[in-house]
């Protein structure tokens, strides 16, 4: 779900940096004031990474697999780390594996990084301290469903509106309700992996959860 | 996970003796002036200037093409609808598929302007080291927590894919298929438990970190001076992109 370089206008990429500017800007500000910036930095990168390996995994959904994109489950533990992160691993995909681009580094960075950004919200005000599984569990699964979900809204909405053409409005509709609907098993599917692994991390590590990054 | 930067940047010829934040600075410009590209005579212009820095860089062609096939799929997709699905001038039909001009030229843009910006990039990052573009961006102002992220991350992304593979390999030995829906539960815990590893390294790192001064650096690191021969080859590309985009701006005024 990585638009690459050359399908949109050099102003639809700089507006996306531009928005990217101001959530970095605002998450690295939120950073800045926990005073535990230094001690942080290896923690998130390490996750990072951690995610970018884990989002390889391919997650059999029979006859075929998918692989996550796992942006909610990112939010919900990395908190204000959850953008810059999202930037790093996109800006490293690009690089590295071809997967997005530069030019459209910025606006791939607001498809996934803003899920993540409302996630983290919805995570942080409505996961209780003392743990209740159920509780936690729906939390978990409308935070992972949500970062996908809008993600793959701002993805399609993105991608037909801003590549220049002239395809009829009937036509654009169509596609967009299709692309949409695609991924609706992906959703789901995300909402529960990250529940579950939500559980899974509160039951064996929960200073991950705990731990203000 | 097999990375398609070839590292092997050592080289005689002008880019990659190009002082990286010029260069970052000169590629960044052309980058946008090729995404700004609308018309098919710039299209043109731009494809025959990636072609001769393409040339003078050396890279092997088959670099290249490792590269733009990664979106080939989505590039065919959206190409596709815009060739058989745009309306305009009508220049072919078959049955309920028609090529209009306005489709042709949308797709003829696309491709060539994905073309063009992959080129530039492959030309960047395999003549400039990925350690060596990380450190002029922290020069151009990247903030810190951007930068070491991006190098935390860049250190610890392999060890942990490995790791990961580890994981997965002794679940598989212990008898898990991984090939059912009710497998999901398993490759939770998976997921989950890259994550408490990573985060007790981290913990570690940080330690080991913290007793070589890390967080306490006056300096992050020297600034490396501009030859003539960099200004040079930087205001080259500025001056070729302020044209591009120029070129643009001007055919997009309504009469011309």
């Amino acid at each position: 779900m990585h638009i690459p370089d050359g399908m949109l206008s050099a102003g639809v990429c700089a507006a996306g940096y531009g928005l990217t500017l101001v959530a970095a800007g605002y998450s690295i500000k939120k950073i800045n004031q926990s005073g535990e910036t230094v001690r942080s930095i290896p923690k998130a990168s390490l996750l990072t990474a951690a995610f970018f390996a884990a989002s390889l995994i391919h997650i059999p959904v029979p006859p075929t697999s998918v692989h996550l994109i796992l942006n909610g489950l990112l939010g919900a533990i990395l908190g204000y780390f959850a953008f810059p992160a999202i930037l790093v691993a996109l800006f490293l995909q690009a690089v590295m594996f071809g997967h997005g681009g530069l030019t459209t580094l910025g606006i791939n960075a607001v498809i996934m990084g803003l899920p993540a950004m409302v996630s983290s919200f919805i995570y942080c005000r409505f996961s209780n301290p003392q743990y209740n599984p159920i509780r936690h569990s729906i939390v978990g699964f409308v935070s992972g469903s949500i970062g996908i979900a809008l993600s793959v809204v701002l993805f399609v909405v993105i991608l037909i509106n801003f590549i220049p053409s002239n395809i009829n409005a009937d036509t654009e509709k169509i596609a967009i309700y299709a692309g949409a609907l695609g991924h609706i098993p992906l959703v789901i599917i995300e909402g529960i992996i990250t529940a579950l692994v939500l559980n899974y991390l509160k039951q064996v590590k929960p200073e991950i959860l705990e731990t203000k990054l | 996970m097999k990375t398609l930067i070839n590292t092997d940047c050592q080289s005689n010829n002008i880019f990659h003796q190009w002082e990286p934040r010029s260069k970052l600075l000169a590629f960044t410009l052309l980058l946008f002036s090729f995404a700004m590209v609308k018309s098919i005579e710039l299209a043109v212009f731009m494809l025959v200037i990636c072609s001769v820095i393409f040339f003078l860089s050396g890279i092997p062609f088959r670099n290249l093409l490792k590269r733009w096939k990664i979106p080939a799929v989505l590039v065919l997709v959206t190409g596709t609808m815009l060739l058989f699905l745009s309306e305009g001038h009508l220049l072919a039909s078959a049955g309920p598929f028609k090529i209009t001009r306005e489709g042709l030229i949308g797709f003829t843009l696309i491709t060539s302007r994905v073309m063009s910006i992959i080129t530039l990039i492959v030309i960047l990052f395999e003549t400039t080291p990925l350690l060596t573009i990380i450190t002029a961006m922290r020069n151009l102002g990247l903030p810190r927590i951007l930068a070491d992220m991006t190098l935390f991350t860049l250190r610890y992304l392999y060890t942990l894919h490995w790791q990961l593979e580890q994981m997965k390999t002794a679940m598989v030995l212990r008898g898990f298929a991984g090939n059912k829906i009710s497998s999901w539960k398993e490759y939770a815990i998976l997921i989950g438990g890259i994550m408490v590893r990573s985060f007790d390294q981290s913990e570690r790192v940080y330690r080991a970190l913290a007793v070589r001064g890390y967080g306490f650096e006056q300096n992050y690191i020297p600034c490396m001076s501009w030859s003539r021969k960099d200004k040079t080859l930087c205001y080259s590309f500025a001056v070729l992109a302020l044209m591009i985009s120029s070129i643009q701006i001007y055919l997009n005024m309504p009469g011309v």
